[in-house]
């Protein structure tokens, strides 16, 4: 028992109060000093996952650039490739040039031409798309299963005779890239006092069919 | 009052949990959140971009474009019809032509490309005829023979000339045209 006990009731009363609001306070800082010791390693590890992300996205911005310069030089290639592919097919696969080599190579020097015509019938292009966007029609030839591509010949000439002329087409109907060789015409003429045969040849050089160089006597031409 | 000064104590340990909780460890547990999520996404797209180097591409690009430098021909970016003349006459001149016409028409455009058409009239003999088509085959710029006609023609003295009529095309590409399309 202290002397205390023998305060009035009142001041023991604001004393007990003093007392919690003593230990309240205390519990608070207590209570806060947790929380911030709670909080600082979740910061450092939040810290640390913001940190990791940010190296990440650099990885993935670092990877993206990478690609998209990559992409840059696909289309480069791309568009490389298609303008090969272009000429490829542009491109005559018989050069005409050849071709009447070839001919003259096979003609024999008691036949003279009047008229060579050398004509070359393909598909048609793909047209452009009209300008309401509607889808471009295919072009004539390419409804065909088998695009007609193809070299039409047509050779008017004088021959002496028959046996000439028979000789002659014998040669091409023989050769390889000569294809429905027709004698459409062939009739007697006067030539210079003398008697002679006035023909037309027809003949057609399939490009479709691929000829390798080499082949029987087709080493002047280009394939 | 009274209640409060009562439960004052309780009352400060969960003002303080809320505060504590409110303030400091939800956002930074949500931040975190965020960023775990964010690694995980960024993996992801890491993953699904493509492992091909800049350096492969352009290696790549550059064999395709040595394959077409290598190429005989060269495919016109305009229609430059003057070029076309110019090589049509210089083809001519050094065929030893002086008398020929070259007719070059409105340009045809198509998907994938566009045409010149142009037609080279001369007279002269079966060689020039010759030397002229080698001539335009020859030519760096793609020009393709649609038809060639040589026509025999006896003159009043005896004389034998061939008049050629060469129809050919130039081909260019213009910037309108659809890659798309095909060639013939």
């Amino acid at each position: 028992m202290s002397c205390i006990d023998f305060l009035p009731a009142s001041v023991q009363q604001r004393r007990d109060a003093l007392q919690r609001r003593r230990v309240t306070g205390l519990t608070v800082i207590a209570g806060l000093l947790a929380g911030v010791a709670v909080w600082l390693p979740l910061r450092g590890w939040s810290d640390q996952l913001q940190k990791q992300s940010l190296e990440v996205t650099q990885q993935l911005e670092l990877a993206e650039y990478a690609q998209a310069k990559a992409q840059a030089a696909d289309a480069r290639r791309a568009r490389f490739q298609q303008r090969i592919d272009l000429i490829e097919s542009l491109r005559d696969d018989v050069a005409p040039v050849e071709v009447l080599a070839l001919l003259t190579e096979l003609t024999p020097s008691d036949i003279t031409y009047q008229n060579v015509e050398f004509r070359t019938v393909r598909p048609s292009p793909t047209p452009r798309p009209d300008e309401t966007g509607a889808a471009p029609r295919p072009g004539r030839g390419n409804t065909l299963d088998r695009p007609k591509y193809q070299v039409e010949l047509t050779i008017d000439g004088i021959a002496p005779d028959d046996r000439a002329v028979v000789r002659f087409v014998a040669a091409l109907d023989r050769h390889r890239l000569f294809s429905d060789v027709k004698i459409p015409a062939n009739r007697g003429v006067v030539v210079e006092g003398l008697q002679a045969r006035s023909f037309q040849v027809r003949l057609v050089i399939d490009l479709n069919r691929r000829i390798k160089a080499g082949q029987e006597g087709v080493a002047h031409a280009t394939y | 009052m009274r209640l409060i000064e009562q439960f004052q104590l309780p009352l400060a340990v969960l003002t303080v949990l809320t505060v504590t909780g409110l303030v400091l460890i939800y956002p930074t547990v949500k931040q975190a959140q965020a960023a775990q999520q964010q690694i995980e996404a960024d993996r992801q797209a890491l993953a699904a971009v493509s492992t091909r180097t800049p350096a492969q591409a352009e290696d790549d690009a550059l064999t395709v474009k040595n394959r077409l430098d290598e190429l005989p021909f060269r495919i016109g970016e305009g229609a430059e019809p003057h070029a076309v003349l110019a090589r049509l006459a210089d083809a001519a001149v050094r065929s030893g032509l002086t008398d020929y016409d070259i007719t070059i028409r409105d340009a045809e455009h198509f998907a994938a490309f566009s045409q010149l058409p142009v037609q080279i009239v001369f007279r002269g003999e079966f060689e020039d005829a010759f030397n002229v088509i080698r001539a335009t085959a020859h030519s760096p710029r793609l020009m393709r023979a649609e038809v060639i006609r040589l026509e025999r023609e006896v003159g009043f003295d005896g004389s034998h000339t061939v008049n050629t009529t060469i129809d050919l095309s130039a081909f260019f590409l213009d910037p309108d045209a659809d890659s798309a399309g095909g060639a013939p």
